[in-house]
């Protein structure tokens, strides 16, 4: 976790009169799980570092997206909450535990709809959400649990409340039936452990969508997808 | 008869001069003299999508088309200018504006969404005021009485942006459902300044957090400057270079459109 202070730490809320930039809140939600141990977690933490260096490049859309860091491991923990991009300092996650994706699925869309409250509250415009799920595994938790936040996600989609995508990491094909079960969207598998690639290509979907006036799929830089995942 | 004193400029925002975007914003507008009792004031702007190909094409031939059919309808019309006139004028100006687009995507054989713009058309008179408007920007007005200096004058917003719950899903005149989203709105009040400007200008001019209230210290000064300007084309230069300076540009990246009327003191 990171300890440096970003202007907010110091006086809350003052980050929309100082920024009154619209913003894209982005949420990853990170499987922690035991067996995200070594290379993985290791590979994504640099996937990390890549697009906080990569969105800094683009002036318009580390001032609009909004990053925040939700991970599940043995329970959902808020590693990084709401910061824009630009002041955005990469975390080194730590993986250990069970697979607590459900408690990680309800925090991240709890924590969607308190934001957008906060933006609507501070006369802030805003973009869709963006939910990014990253698991190499499958939940933990009882199967009614399972079931009831893989609806409350999919309820959340259907009324365009966030747009959710689930990739996949070293999932056998059994694991990738269940995960799209859960998914509202067709899980993406990540091809071989290329975070870097991946998180490129986040960066500049945000940067596609920070800046778009139309809520098309098309600004989600949906050619390059390929680069990185298989569908 | 009033004479309305005109101001109007866009200019290219800073992102779209770094990604080789030409300006995609438009404004037209006419003074019509139709008889003694009527000389009316007709104005568009349109804010084309940075997304869209051919918005920039878009929103000139949105705003010069609504201009030109309002135009024509208020100079043909020998009667005063009723509310039920004036909002079946806009109505019919709207329509005008659409099917322009419509006929230029047939022209070029591309679908009419690459020429997405939104378009807001004025219609001032000295008693009446009317605003139709699909998409953002907005039109604000003041009507103090004659007398009342530019610092005394309240500032109402006659015509709001539209929008969905997201920024980006913004209204088009080139959306299937245009016709739900245009909103028309006739006043009959003396109206002695006209304001209408693109998306670009809203942060500046509008207050997001108090329902988008009019920002007096924005209004008041651009006003007063405007009350005196008598050359039209070195008063747009200076609009122009007001609205592309850094301190400005700082704020908003977008492209920008900000037209201002009065009726001229002289004329009273």
């Amino acid at each position: 976790m990171t300890t440096d202070f970003t202007p907010n730490d110091l006086i809350p809320d003052v980050e929309f009169v100082e920024n009154p930039e619209p913003r894209c809140p982005c949420v990853l939600l990170v499987d922690v799980s035991t067996s995200m141990y070594g290379d993985k977690i290791n590979q994504l933490n640099d996937g990390l570092a890549t697009f906080s260096r990569h969105i800094k490049t683009d002036t318009l859309a580390s001032l609009r997206t909004e990053v925040a860091i939700i991970t599940f491991g043995s329970r959902a923990e808020i590693v990084q909450d709401f910061v824009t991009a630009d002041d955005f300092v990469p975390p080194t996650l730590i993986a250990n535990g069970t697979t607590m994706m459900s408690a990680g699925i309800d925090l991240a869309l709890d924590k969607l709809e308190e934001r957008k409250q906060l933006y609507r509250d501070n006369g802030i415009d805003y973009y869709r959400p963006m939910l990014l799920i990253l698991t190499d595994g499958l939940p933990t938790e009882p199967a009614d649990v399972v079931k009831a936040a893989s609806d409350r996600l999919k309820q959340a989609e259907t009324d365009k409340r966030v747009a959710a995508f689930t990739v996949s990491i070293e999932v056998n094909e059994t694991g990738k039936e269940i995960l799209k079960e859960i998914s509202p969207r067709q899980p993406l598998a990540l091809q071989g452990l290329r975070f870097t690639t991946m998180f490129e290509w986040l960066s500049n979907s945000m940067a596609r969508v920070s800046a778009s006036r139309t809520d098309d799929e098309i600004s989600l830089d949906l050619d390059s997808l390929k680069d990185w995942a298989a569908i | 008869m009033p004479t309305w004193r005109v101001v109007s400029a866009s200019v290219t925002g800073a992102s779209h001069l770094r990604n080789g975007q030409p300006c995609q914003d438009y404004q037209d507008f006419r003074c019509v003299s139709a008889n003694a009792s009527h000389g009316a004031l007709v104005a568009a702007v349109a804010d084309g999508a940075g997304s869209a190909r051919l918005s920039a094409d878009g929103s000139r031939i949105a705003a010069c088309a609504a201009v030109r059919k309002a135009s024509c309808l208020v100079s043909r019309h020998i009667h005063p200018l009723y509310e039920a006139v004036l909002k079946e004028v806009l109505e019919e100006t709207a329509r005008a504006a659409r099917k322009e687009l419509e006929a230029e995507s047939c022209r070029r054989e591309v679908p009419i969404r690459r020429f997405a713009t939104t378009l807001i058309i004025a219609i001032c008179t000295a008693d009446a005021i009317a605003a139709a408007q699909i998409g953002d920007g907005a039109v604000v007005i003041s009507e103090s009485a004659a007398e009342s200096s530019v610092e005394e004058r309240e500032y109402l917003l006659f015509s709001s942006p539209q929008r969905g719950e997201y920024a980006n899903e913004t209204k088009f005149i080139t959306s299937n459902d245009w016709r739900e989203s245009l909103a028309i709105r006739v006043r009959r009040a003396p109206i002695r300044d006209l304001a209408m400007f693109t998306d670009g200008m809203q942060s500046l001019a509008l207050n997001a957090s108090a329902g988008n209230a009019p920002f007096a210290p924005f209004f008041t000064p651009m006003f007063r400057w405007a009350n005196k300007q008598n050359d039209p084309h070195s008063a747009k230069e200076t609009l122009e270079g007001f609205l592309s300076s850094p301190r400005v540009i700082a704020r908003v990246d977008d492209d920008k459109t900000l037209l201002l009327a009065n009726l001229s003191d002289t004329a009273r």
